[in-house]
């Protein structure tokens, strides 16, 4: 009996994380290695990367790329699995924000942040599903988009449009890898207070702080929040769950 | 604030519809970690639960038929006032389903299939909030919607308007319970149990299922790992949500 209830132990998955260095994919990275998985985390930033895995306790190994050039992507990945071992799941955390009025947007904007957010998660995905990268069994797929994805607000096209068309890249791939038994899900995350917050008190002052958090009626998040939904979906406890965008929010999306 | 001779009084989860199904795999599942109000109609059945419940936690029994809408305030009320307890939380699973075309749904099939699967959830609710009832124990509520709730099917008008039903309260009291209490839904697709047989039972409609589901069929299981994730500490940041467990039925337009 005991075995059949045992909620979120990922130990023996072996799990990729892109944007591993900060925010929400260091609380994620040092949660999955909490709960056992082994971690390949991909992130830009060398030094920030290297300060995650120092606090990672399972078997941590970094790799130092921009996801952006997708025609390296898959070779230095593949090179890494060789030695690291064949993956259960990945989540694509690397992100980037954009706030730009319609009347200054240009396609290059637009394409600047697709290349970042969202064509990631297409081309993570086509390469998680190579017989050389996915270990078999079941896989596990988790993207992350933004309540942004869900609800409109201003100057915010090229963002929210990089962000929901991971919400047809969730349901697509869904029922295609389907068959393969390997899950797609996506996590909509509302404003979550990050270090990029409290290090720009100009921007990020006390007022606009404050109007920020009356928008969620739970207040602002942690990146812990996000954290556990993403292990949530990575187990196997939701091996029953697919094409789903959960907003984890504060209830900012249900009002 | 909570005073010092109630505050030591043992919390509970609330399960109605705990006599089979869902909600039986739900309390078995919560036990290991809390003490479980086991609700049901049917006597035998509720003690066949509690037997199969973890044995380190406290398990009581509340006999009630949910048919019954004007005395259920009163009625938790006084058992939880002559119990000397708490309720934490809170997880509707029991149910009321009658498969039928509009042209032989009556009154009565609309009044029963309401109270259990709308009415009565909303009155727990309510006293649950209340103070002299309840202290303020009360931290999270979920309720078991179905995948039919944002969609549409032969025979289910009583049925599918009634969990449509269930989940635009979910998300009122999720903005109106805000801070203290979190409100979601869990949304299953179709899952062996006592209220879905006459489904299951036919061999062309379970081929036809198989069909439909994009990682086969689901288990109870399944959804009282949703159900624990919800009111766990691990979601504490999710409210007014939906999470369809369905193995990506409702995603799957060419099923």
């Amino acid at each position: 009996m005991t075995e059949r209830y045992n909620p979120l132990c990922l130990a023996g998955k072996n799990i990729l994380v892109t944007g591993a260095a900060s925010g929400i994919g260091k609380a994620t990275s040092l949660l999955l290695s909490k709960l056992g998985a082994n971690l390949l985390l991909i992130d830009l930033n060398e030094i920030e990367l290297n300060a995650t895995i120092d606090k990672c306790s399972s078997n941590v190994i970094g790799l130092v790329l921009d996801i952006t050039k997708s025609e390296v992507l898959k070779e230095k990945i593949s090179r890494v699995v060789a030695e690291f071992g064949k993956l259960n799941g990945i989540t694509h955390l690397a992100g980037k924000p954009s706030i730009v009025p319609l009347k200054t947007m240009s396609q290059k904007i637009c394409t600047d942040i697709f290349q970042i957010n969202t064509y990631p998660a297409i081309e993570l995905s086509r390469i998680f599903i190579n017989r050389n990268i996915f270990a078999g069994g079941s896989g596990s797929i988790v993207l992350i988009s933004s309540v942004y994805g869900l609800v409109g607000s201003s100057a915010n096209v090229a963002y929210a449009t990089s962000k929901a068309a991971l919400h047809g890249v969730t349901k697509s791939l869904a029922i295609e890898l389907a068959p393969k038994n390997i899950r797609v899900n996506c996590i909509a995350p509302g404003f979550i207070k990050t270090e990029m917050m409290s290090e720009n008190k100009k921007l990020f002052n006390d007022d606009y702080m404050n109007s920020l958090s009356s928008l969620h009626p739970l207040g602002l998040g942690e990146p812990d929040d996000v954290a556990y939904a993403i292990a949530f979906l990575l187990s196997d406890v939701s091996k029953w769950i697919t094409g789903s965008i959960l907003s984890v929010d504060g209830g900012f999306t249900a009002q | 604030m909570v005073g010092l001779q109630r505050n030591n009084m043992e919390k509970y989860i609330l399960i109605t519809g705990s006599s089979s199904g869902i909600g039986r795999e739900t309390a078995i599942m919560l036990s290991k970690h809390s003490n479980i109000l086991l609700h049901g109609r049917d006597l035998r059945k509720l003690k066949e639960t509690k037997a199969l419940c973890y044995s380190n936690s406290k398990i009581l029994i509340w006999q009630y038929d949910l048919i019954d809408a004007i005395n259920i305030e009163t009625a938790l009320r006084d058992f939880i006032k002559s119990n000397n307890m708490l309720v934490k939380s809170f997880v509707h699973s029991a149910g009321y389903m009658k498969m039928l075309p509009l042209k032989m749904t009556n009154l009565t099939v609309f009044h029963a299939t309401m109270n259990v699967n709308l009415v009565t959830p909303a009155l727990i609710s309510k006293v649950l909030i209340n103070k002299n009832t309840n202290e303020s124990a009360l931290s999270s509520i979920v309720f078991i919607s179905s995948n039919i709730s944002n969609f549409g099917a032969k025979a289910f008008s009583a049925y599918g308007s009634s969990k449509s039903a269930i989940d635009g309260l979910m998300r009122c009291l999720a903005i109106e319970l805000a801070p203290f209490v979190r409100v979601n839904s869990v949304l299953p697709g179709g899952v062996r149990t006592e209220m879905t047989e006459p489904i299951f039972e036919n061999k062309d409609v379970l081929e036809r299922m198989k069909n439909q589901y994009p990682l086969g069929l689901g288990e109870t299981l399944d959804i009282a790992n949703a159900v624990n994730f919800l009111i766990s500490e691990q979601a504490r940041w999710i409210t007014g949500q939906q999470i369809t467990v369905d193995g990506g039925r409702t995603i799957n337009i060419t099923g």
